[in-house]
């Protein structure tokens, strides 16, 4: 037998082992180090950390956070320039364009892309047909209907808010809020596109709240625009508001309660969503919220039930807005104004002057869409605002309430530098029919 | 997501015990602004881990690869600065 050469040995150096000590504190901050991540994993952490990161974020107000004058008048519905589209020739055109849904032998315009757009389309036309352009009384959004003669008793005003706004969620909402009722936000009179005929805006009941509800369209979707494809997300989601606004006023009348839905006709969505704490302006002059950015279409419910209102929010937007102008940038009709300050008036009878705001040219964008063959949404795919409901945009979009023209000015260009927010992007069409 | 959490928190762990170890090891007694530099370099680097990785998993290669150069790059400036710091501070003590 050999015997083991022992001298040989090499000589291992007492302080590279490690000792029983270390051995047991390396297993403990090991297993502390798993449990977390696992806590991670198992517990709801992840979603409470984006809670606390949204609130610190997010600003209440008591006020209407956007300066109003005296100017500030219900608006006549007969001039918006979808109103306008059937009875002033200077729009009558491009409407008309619009609406032929005339196909090119290029992607995004071809006959399978305009398929899929007016598929998405399909539920709004047959059930709230041209509500789009504020045609009101639709069958989706009718005034009236079957009420519960027994009113459902809640156990307060909180509770009813708690329930119906849980209600509204299942139902399809992706954002809710509640608004107190305002007439100034109404149109008066109301125009019936399919009759060329104005109506008083005399409602059946007097609302007292007004449930306001965004939906998101889809992200990679919208990123194709301008093209039928990106139009395709826009009808999808005007469905889905006719659907979820029908289903929210069901819900309450079977509670006893009167109630009718609304989506661009009888009032303005984007001071309700305002005022029902979704976002804040913008200067493409729709709703940013702070989960979506612009990339939301608005429904609302107006009901005699009392609710508690929500208060109108803001986190960083207006003064962002300022320094950034990429919407204005890539919009292809020049709509959107360049000026750094918001101003007090419109340039056009489709402008509803009295509001502190960026006022955009809605005929130059009805030009274009009518151009385009389909609508635009460039001011929507542009925005820096528009990204996923992801921790790492969350987080960006917390830093941009820090003011600063000099961080708001790099955190623009970066925007750009890091690949976001492209329009007229034939990558994303030609992908778009082959990603799951 | 959640794995890209759970990674995270097992990086931590690893560099907290190689941090542990090298100073245990070596003796090392580390001041303040060496240790400043150090948790900071770690968290740009976490940072810059978590972005690369939302980045490709929502698809936005470009968002990737310029965070990588962006934040990445300022990670390893920050460990540069910090490394040099800590061999200043060596080479005064062993004078």
């Amino acid at each position: 037998m050999k015997k083991k050469d022992t001298d040989n040995l090499p000589e291992v150096k007492s302080e590279n082992r490690m000792g029983r000590r270390d051995f047991f504190k390396a297993g403990t901050v090991g297993a502390a180090g798993t449990a977390l991540g696992f806590a991670a994993i198992l517990s709801k952490r992840n979603e409470l950390a984006a809670k606390v990161v949204k609130n610190k974020s997010i600003k209440l107000h008591e006020d209407f956070p956007v300066k109003i004058s005296d100017d500030l008048k219900r608006f006549r519905q007969k001039n918006t320039v979808f109103s306008r589209g059937m009875w002033d020739n200077a729009i009558k055109g491009d409407l008309g364009k619009l609406i032929a849904f005339e196909t090119h032998d290029k992607n995004g315009w071809s006959p399978l892309d305009r398929a899929i757009s007016l598929a998405g389309w399909s539920m709004e036309d047959q059930f709230a047909f041209l509500s789009k352009l504020g045609n009101p009384m639709t069958p989706a959004y009718a005034w009236e209907g079957r009420v519960r003669e027994d009113k459902y008793k809640f156990k307060s005003a909180a509770d009813a808010t708690k329930k119906v706004k849980k209600a509204s969620r299942f139902l399809g909402a992706d954002l809710v809020g509640i608004s107190k009722y305002n007439p100034l936000w109404g149109y008066d009179p109301l125009y019936v596109l399919t009759k060329n005929k104005e109506v008083p805006a005399k409602f059946p009941f007097q609302p007292k709240s007004v449930i306001v509800m965004a939906i998101e369209m889809d992200y990679r979707t919208i990123a194709t625009s301008p093209s039928y494809i990106s139009d395709s997300t826009v009808g999808l989601c005007y469905s889905r508001m006719a659907e979820l606004a029908n289903s929210v006023t069901t819900f309450l009348r079977e509670l006893g309660y009167k109630s009718f839905g609304s989506g661009n006709d009888i009032a303005m969505s984007i001071p309700y969503a305002i005022e029902a704490g979704l976002g804040e302006l913008g200067r493409n002059g729709l709703l940013v919220t702070y989960e979506y950015g612009p990339r939301v279409r608005l429904c609302k419910v107006f009901t005699e039930l009392e609710l508690i209102p929500d208060k109108p929010i803001s986190f960083g937007v207006q003064e962002f807005c300022k320094m950034c102008g990429l919407c204005a940038e890539a919009c292809p009709s020049k709509a959107i104004p360049f000026d750094r300050d918001p101003t007090w008036k419109g340039k056009t009878i489709s402008n509803n002057n009295g509001a502190y705001k960026w006022y955009i040219d809605p005929e130059k964008c009805m030009k274009m869409w009518g151009e385009n063959d389909c609508a635009c949404i460039n001011c929507v795919a542009s925005c820096p605002y528009n990204k996923p409901d992801m921790w790492h945009h969350r987080l960006i979009t917390g830093i941009t309430k820090l003011p600063g023209n000099p961080l708001h000015y790099s955190m623009v260009k970066m925007d750009r530098a890091f690949g976001f927010g492209n329009t007229y992007d034939q990558k994303a069409i030609d992908r778009w029919w082959d990603e799951d | 997501m959640s794995f890209m959490w759970f990674l995270m928190g097992a990086i931590v762990v690893g560099i907290v015990w190689t941090i542990y170890s090298w100073i245990k090891n070596n003796q090392v007694t580390l001041n303040w602004p060496v240790w400043t530099g150090m948790i900071i370099g770690i968290l740009l680097g976490l940072f810059c881990f978590g972005w690369v990785y939302s980045s490709i998993i929502e698809g936005e290669n470009q968002s990737a690869g310029m965070g990588l150069l962006v934040f990445g790059g300022v990670t390893l400036i920050v460990f540069f600065l910090t490394r040099k710091k800590y061999k200043k501070d060596n080479l005064e003590v062993t004078e």
